[in-house]
């Protein structure tokens, strides 16, 4: 009898202590990929984000808000607790996990996803059920498009990605004097892929280019050569690309091989700008331009990125760089709203974001800053346009964020 | 009465069957909450498509790694067809299977005349086609594919029409319909003559021709009642997650799990997929849901590095995939030590 | 002129697929068993070559035939430890036993060394060069090399040492080879040791120039099994011809028409065949 009471006691603390734990916490419901194609992205996108986080719940000596004060101020010092789960790219697991993080965990907010396809129907559930779900990663433009009342984008989209494209190279041809009549897209055949081609299939000609030349090829091919052959029998003044990082390595190392030399590189995405890209190719990565949203020489111009960036490092043992930079920004995003709203409530919460005017200047992203339209998208978002140059790269666009200037033409793979 | 309660329906007696999909039926009130309610009807869906491919790959012992694409070819049309036509998708359930059986008849004539690993990986290349072609087709949002318009339905019936439910009730009594009709449809055919046909053709398919069995029609029947149910699996599918892409669709991944529910169950027996599903398919769904989100973070915030730092990563979790890993360790220890499946386990200690 | 570049660059990724082939072709011809994990086995080679670089200093190519030696012991024990359990199991049994290797093989890699992708970039093989207006890539040219050369090396070995020819006894009737005092166990071993041992090379080869990470096996996979389903299961000559003949279809398929469908070409070649030759074009029952 008494080891039935003890036995009664102890089951009876175990069920209250998660309960007594939650009354003064924030619960955020994390969706990325950590399996599959873009593990690695999802799995560095998290530890930016738990940093973002750490930070606020925490107190850091860092320029940026919230970082100095433990906790959310406005909350009365509530700390942040995450919830994760690894959807691996598949949309129909996007549905199951957001209603379980909402219904069950009862998140008061969803971040995520990485890939659009999965961010699509997980932020329909989010819709569903009125919790705001906010991403800093993905890109497609439907999203926002939608309408929904619940959903807030960030990051800049890919129609701005190709908008920033076409008007850095606007700039090229009349700084530099060269004629650009010709493009090349390369791509990954993938949602995201895609969407960089349609972008590019819809504003190439308003752009002042004449012949587009569209190749895609399969996520899992072993080899691009015929994909590289075709290109260089087109030709294109400038190549535009969206390729994952082993594809990223094998594309310029087929171009090298076969003597593809495009006057300029574009690439989308951070396949371009990681570390391992540029340890693969070594001086064959120079002067390819990325179009990122990170860049550790922005300390110049965002006091906290160089922070961390040691931050970060110090946790991964890599520097940061675009795919973690950017929910980074997104973290803090949510991070002041959840401060600003009147309480926890889902509508206060949405109220709280539709409010958000953060400066570009006290985040770590190149963003003018962060406003929301009535769609949820972030009207200030800007991408940046960094060049490798000498196995580094800096941000050559736009000009206030320069550090370098454009080398332009690229120079042939036999002259590095 | 009581006789024919204690009748058994391959193995398990009619009283328990009756009670299990009683409870089956009754579950939902059990739990409101989603997720638990998702995992059922995701074991029910993919029971249903792992007895559909029971009827090719048990029964008539052609094991198939394509069926992905009839899956696809029920969501896609489900999916064009609103979108292109406003058609309601239950509407657009006979135009998918004729297609699905076209489809049928057009990979099934030539590739039943191959034998054994040879039918296995004609099925790998052509679904691996198939994802080609389906990915690069604009029509069908390609790579992107296509994203249903958000219905607010009023009213039952206009839900119905639109296919699109605010609860999970009817995506859960819909997928247990589908679930009985594929069990029901497997055990006419395997009580029947063309049952008993296919059985030979597995067994001794020469000894069967050399007996008249006209054995490339009987492959092509099953193969057709096979791609029909698994094709209104995918209608069912479009419904329910709105979002139609290649990957999760027509692809050898989709393919690959609805077979191996099957094997892992027990091929070619009326149970054993249905108890595949109901195993795997919760155990994937808990085992993401609590496992895949250790991940290690902070690394170098480890004691100090050396070994400790090293087993310490590890033991949080290291550089994810796990549940894949556990997964995979599974089908290694089922194939080496019970291929029945298991059913062959259960079997064993009856 | 642009005919000869495809034509050439066919050859050189088809060679590729050959060597991947070949090791396939031998298990299924020496014991019926299709191996899934096949690329996965590549896969841990091109690792191996990568950490004997980071670690130690150690060239690839001297590396290669280090992860070829270890890959064979490798093959043995999944060979003793998983496969001849299920020998005599069904097809089915079969089927899954490799392929919950390639899951469990893959996973592993990616909790182990996360999915990054790593590369080595500096090696004997670097450089590019022309030959008559045709662009060759130095570490391809090599890795190409080197592949018609574990080709050859296979091709004797089966057909010119005894152990060879004892495998293809096991091959042609495993009862009479055992009355012949042939220890089929054995050669089973020394099959799938064998096998992988060539898919290591392979591995080794790429990892002078391609870049390492837990997929990267898969993808030189699946084509190499279209290339021994074309060439003929059970034949090593076959399989190394259906691997050329996949690289330079896929190639030329790819550039002619559009490099989105390059691998329809593959596929429609494979149905072409078999259509005509169930069993692959040097195939046999």
């Amino acid at each position: 009898m008494r080891h039935f009471a003890i036995l009664a006691a102890v089951l009876a603390l175990a069920v209250s202590a998660p309960v007594a734990a939650q009354t003064n916490e924030i619960r955020i419901g994390l969706l990325y990929p950590t399996s599959g194609n873009a593990a690695k992205s999802g799995t560095e996108t998290l530890e930016a984000i738990k940093l973002a986080y750490d930070i606020v719940n925490g107190s850091y000596d860092i320029p940026l808000p919230y970082a100095t004060t433990a906790g959310l101020p406005g909350k009365g010092g509530a700390k942040i607790r995450l919830i994760i789960e690894d959807h691996g790219g598949r949309p129909e697991r996007a549905q199951a996990i957001a209603e379980r993080m909402i219904t069950e965990e009862k998140v008061h907010i969803l971040q995520g996803a990485f890939q659009s396809a999965v961010a699509a129907p997980a932020s329909q559930v989010a819709e569903k059920y009125g919790i705001p779900f906010v991403t800093g990663s993905s890109e497609a433009p439907t999203l926002t498009e939608r309408g929904f009342k619940t959903f807030f984008s960030v990051t800049p989209t890919t129609e701005d990605i190709a908008r920033d494209f076409f008007t850095f190279l606007e700039e090229l041809r009349k700084d530099k004097g060269v004629p650009l009549k010709t493009l090349g897209v390369i791509h990954v055949n993938d949602n995201w892929g895609s969407s960089l081609a349609q972008a590019a299939q819809g504003s190439y000609k308003k752009y002042g280019f004449e012949k587009l030349t569209l190749i895609s090829y399969p996520t899992q091919t072993a080899d691009l050569r015929s994909e590289v052959l075709k290109l260089k029998s087109e030709a294109p003044d400038i190549l535009l690309q969206a390729s994952f990082d082993s594809d990223a390595i094998l594309a310029v190392r087929t171009y090298q091989a076969l003597g593809f030399t495009p006057k300029g590189i574009l690439a989308m995405g951070a396949s371009f700008a990681s570390p391992d890209f540029m340890k693969a190719l070594g001086k064959n990565a120079d002067y390819a331009f990325s179009h990122t949203k990170f860049n550790p020489a922005l300390i110049e111009k965002r006091r906290a990125a160089g922070a961390v960036n040691k931050l970060y490092e110090q946790r991964t043992g890599r520097p940061l760089w675009d795919a973690p930079a950017r929910e980074f920004t997104a973290a803090l995003v949510i991070a002041d709203a959840l401060n600003r709203a009147k309480s926890l409530a889902p509508e206060d919460i949405i109220v709280a974001l539709r409010e958000t005017n953060i400066d570009g200047a006290d985040t770590i992203s190149p963003y003018k800053g962060v406003k929301f339209n009535e769609k949820g998208q972030n009207v200030l978002a800007t991408g940046l346009i960094t060049q490798i140059l000498d196995g580094t790269h800096y941000p050559v666009w736009p000009k206030d964020l320069a550090t370098k200037p454009v080398v332009f033409p690229a120079p042939g793979w036999d002259k590095r | 009465m009581t006789a024919w309660l204690g009748r058994r329906v391959e193995g398990l007696p009619v009283a328990a069957i009756v009670v299990l999909f009683a409870a089956l039926a009754l579950y939902p009130l059990l739990t409101a909450l989603p997720f638990w309610r998702h995992i059922v009807i995701m074991s029910m869906l993919y029971g249903a498509m792992g007895v559909a491919w029971n009827i090719l790959g048990g029964l008539a012992g052609q094991v198939s790694f394509g069926h992905g694409l009839y899956f696809g070819i029920g969501a896609y049309t489900a999916a064009y067809c609103y979108k292109a036509f406003g058609l309601a998708p239950l509407l657009s359930v006979p135009i998918a299977i004729a297609i699905s059986t076209l489809a049928a008849v057009l990979i099934g004539l030539p590739t039943f005349r191959l034998r054994g690993h040879y039918f296995v990986l004609a099925s790998v290349f052509i679904m691996e086609g198939i994802y080609v072609v389906v990915s690069n087709w604009d029509q069908l949002g390609a790579a992107i594919g296509l994203e249903y318009p958000v219905y607010r339905a009023q009213g039952f019936l206009d839900a119905l029409w639109h296919g699109q439910f605010p609860g999970k009730l009817p995506y859960y009594y819909g997928a247990l319909g589908l679930f009985v009709l594929a069990l029901v449809a497997f055990r006419v055919i395997q009580r029947s003559p063309f049952g008993m046909f296919l059985v030979a053709i597995r067994e001794e398919q020469d000894a069967a021709l050399s007996l008249g069995v006209d054995v490339a029609r009987y492959k092509l029947y099953a193969l057709i009642v096979s791609a029909a149910i698994t094709t209104l699996c995918g209608t069912f599918y479009a419904q329910y997650v709105l979002y139609v892409e290649p990957m999760s669709t027509v692809s050898l991944v989709v393919s690959l799990e609805i077979c191996f529910i099957a094997i892992l169950g027990g091929i070619g027996t009326l149970w054993g997929p249905a108890l595949g599903a109901f195993v795997i398919v919760p155990l994937t769904e808990l085992l993401r849901a609590y496992l895949s989100g250790r991940i290690a973070l902070d690394m170098s915030a480890l004691s100090g590095g050396g070994l400790m730092a090293w087993l310490e990563y590890y033991a949080r979790g290291g550089g994810g995939n796990l549940d894949i890993l556990a997964y995979g360790l599974v089908i290694i220890l089922i194939a080496r030590f019970q291929p029945a499946g298991v059913l062959g386990f259960i079997r064993r200690i009856d | 002129m642009i005919y000869g570049q495809v034509l050439l660059d066919g050859l050189i990724v088809g060679l590729m697929f050959a060597l991947v082939a070949m090791g396939l072709s031998l298990i299924y011809g020496v014991m019926n068993i299709v191996n899934f994990a096949h690329g996965e086995f590549m896969m841990l080679a091109m690792y191996f070559c990568f950490f004997a670089w980071s670690l130690f200093g150690i060239d690839p190519l001297v590396s290669t035939p280090l992860a070829a030696v270890v890959m064979f012991f490798v093959g043995v024990a999944v060979y003793r430890l998983l496969i001849r359990h299920v020998l005599g199991a069904s097809m089915v049994a079969q089927i899954f036993a490799t392929f919950g290797l390639l899951l469990f093989i893959q996973a592993a890699a990616n909790f182990f060394w996360k999915a990054d992708v790593r590369s080595i970039p500096t090696s004997w093989a670097a450089g590019n060069f022309q030959i008559a207006g045709l662009f060759f890539s130095g570490p391809e040219v090599i890795a190409g090399l080197g592949a018609l050369l574990t080709a050859g090396a296979l091709y004797w070995f089966i057909h010119r040492t005894e152990t060879g020819l004892a495998l293809q006894a096991v091959a042609e009737d495993p009862q009479a080879a055992r009355l012949m005092g042939i220890d089929s166990d054995r050669m089973f071993a020394i099959a799938w040791g064998v096998s992988c041992a060539v898919v290591a090379i392979g591995g080794g080869l790429l990892s002078t120039y391609y870049a390492i990470s837990p997929l990267a096996g898969s993808r030189w996979a699946l084509p190499a099994f279209v290339a021994v389903a074309i060439g003929g299961f059970g034949s090593i000559s076959g399989a190394f011809f259906g691997g050329i003949i996949i690289g330079v279809v896929q190639t030329a398929g790819g550039f002619f028409t559009s490099p989105s469908y390059k691998l329809l070409f593959v596929y429609g070649l494979y149905l072409l065949i078999v259509f005509w030759r169930p069993y692959g074009l040097l195939g046999r029952r």
